[in-house]
């Protein structure tokens, strides 16, 4: 088991987190964070009593209290169960009562009355306790024997119209090093120290995660704007070592790039980009302008990236080869892992668990090949997901089922165009409008990636599979 | 209005790649400008910097096209 406070303890002075805010720069240390999680633990006990076991729920933005909240609730024995802060209401009730919450730390700003039936944490005023109050929880790293215990629960929007929460256990956090990085540290020509590296991944997704417990266990500074409407005026204000981002955020990098402005991303240079496929082009774009590009590739249910690619110059089709002692190979041309990172399961849903994990062997639904040097490449996709370049798994299931609740509608298939969410739908040329008028009002109820775009029809039923689905 | 209409093009053409002749006063930023949530939020984040004024996500869903952007602009302004 990695002794990961052990970690953060001998890299004391370097900075762990840096929250840009346009001209500002707030920095902490890692000493800092280090107290700040043992004080939080502290307060957080002094609320709730003992917490071990506890599920406790986060609904915040991503930043520096966010990193202490997480640790001091994992170190404390609990399970920390990130939420979408955009999600809708009803996925967040859905997610809280299938996660079994005892508890749900958020903003003063947030909506409290839906919360109602579950103890509420003030982050405002338990982060004004924990600068006036020096009281400590003492944390330990955890034991082997502590390997198989929950400790976070990550909701993903699988192939189903409902989210999965997927367990991840000690082992899946610690049992490990994870080295994230650009090719360059990991060749040893750089020194992670004190390494700037930004991130728009939340904590709230996997890629959040694994840059969180990756940077802090190797001494790196998490770089992060407090408002993601401010990237690129953040960015002109401090340079950057890399930055691991979506290919969302890459594209319009690009722009910036063709106008000469570097400086409004943080003179980065190197990339590293996952979530979703970063596109040759792209790569070489980045490649062109002296920035290096590394692409990794992995899915909450793997607990972190399990495949990753520096070889550009020879493999740029290549999501990459097995990472940080993951073993990826073909079944029938699904790409399956097996990996200590890999999850328990969903939590207490046996029968999706089943369908996904075999002998400890995740089959990820996308389809591959592996060639002679070991590099993975992705063929196609088995599941029924729509994988948005800013990382977004969205549903088709889950946005069809909302769309049936128009009686009008008779059938209807929701796809991906132009990096967005599509429907065609059969109904008489009548209900056209009314469709569209219903489609709208919907849409101001779903958080931006899931609104419907593009809305055809057609005149004719779908052709249907032999039990009578719609063929995709 | 013609001045921050402007200014507003500018910031456009700073962070997508549009030509300026296709921008227009009543250009939807989602269906015309096929402008990325990322874009615009990079966009309404410049023009935060630039008018000294800030959009809350209340403002972010009545914002359809350049007009109504320029409308809430003048608002806060005033």
């Amino acid at each position: 088991m990695l002794d990961y406070l052990n970690l953060l303890e001998k890299h004391s002075d370097a900075n762990v987190v840096k929250m840009l805010d346009g001209v500002n720069v707030d920095s902490w240390t890692y000493a800092d964070y280090l107290r700040d999680m043992k004080r939080c633990a502290y307060q957080l006990e002094a609320q709730l009593g003992n917490i071990e076991g506890k599920h406790i729920c986060l609904l915040a933005n991503t930043d520096y209290q966010y990193m202490v909240l997480v640790g001091a609730i994992v170190f404390s024995r609990a399970v920390v169960i990130p939420l979408n802060n955009y999600e809708i209401m009803d996925n967040l009730q859905y997610a809280i009562s299938q996660a079994e919450a005892d508890a749900l730390i958020l903003p003063d700003a947030e909506e409290k009355r839906a919360f109602k039936d579950l103890t509420l944490i003030s982050q405002e005023k338990l982060f004004a306790t924990i600068s006036e109050a020096s009281d400590e929880k003492e944390l330990v790293d955890f034991k082997d024997e502590e390997a198989d215990n929950l400790a976070l629960i990550l909701f993903t929007s699988g192939t189903t119209s409902l989210s999965k929460g997927v367990a991840l256990s000690v082992r899946n956090l610690y049992g490990n090093i994870r080295r994230i990085f650009p090719g360059a540290y990991l060749e040893g020509k750089e020194d992670t120290v004190n390494a700037h590296a930004y991130t728009n991944f939340p904590m709230y997704h996997l890629g959040g995660i694994i840059a969180w417990l990756s940077w802090t266990a190797n001494g790196s500074t998490i770089c992060i704007s407090r408002d993601a409407k401010h990237v690129l005026s953040d960015l002109e204000n401090i340079s950057i070592d890399f930055a691991a981002v979506t290919p969302a955020l890459l594209k319009m990098w690009v722009n910036c790039i063709k106008r000469g402005r570097k400086d409004r991303i943080g003179n980065p240079r190197h990339i590293i980009s996952g979530g979703a496929l970063i596109e040759p082009p792209l790569i070489k774009f980045f490649m062109d302008n002296g920035i290096t590009v590394g692409q990794y590739y992995g899915m909450t249910e793997t607990g972190t990236a399990v495949t990753a690619n520096f070889d550009m110059d020879n493999h740029i089709d290549s999501i990459g080869r097995p990472a940080d002692g993951a073993e990826v190979f073909c079944i029938d041309g699904e790409i399956c892992v097996r990996s200590w990172s890999n999850m328990l399961g969903y939590y207490k849903n046996p029968e999706e668990t089943k369908e996904c994990m075999k002998d400890g062997v995740v089959y990820t639904g996308d389809l591959g090949r592996v060639d002679d040097d070991g590099y993975v490449y992705l063929t196609g996709r088995k599941k029924n997901l729509i994988i948005l370049s800013g990382g977004e798994n969205v549903s088709p299931e889950e946005i069809e089922t909302k769309v049936y609740e128009n009686s009008l509608v008779k059938e209807c298939k929701v796809f991906e165009k132009k990096d967005r969410i599509a429907i065609e739908i059969y109904a008489p040329e009548q209900d056209e409008q009314s469709i569209k008028d219903y489609i709208s009002n919907l849409n101001q109820t779903l958080p931006a990636y899931k609104k419907i775009y593009f809305v055809e029809f057609r005149d004719t039923e779908f052709d249907k599979t032999a039990t009578g689905k719609i063929k995709r | 209005m013609n001045e921050i209409f402007e200014n507003i093009k500018s910031i456009i053409i700073d962070i997508a790649d549009i030509p300026e002749d296709e921008i227009e006063l009543d250009s939807e930023m989602l269906d015309d400008l096929c402008l990325s949530s990322i874009e615009i939020m990079s966009i309404i984040g410049d023009i935060e910097v630039k008018y000294d004024v800030k959009f809350a996500s209340d403002d972010l869903l009545k914002i359809r096209s350049i007009r109504d952007l320029i409308s809430i602009i003048e608002e806060k302004k005033n």
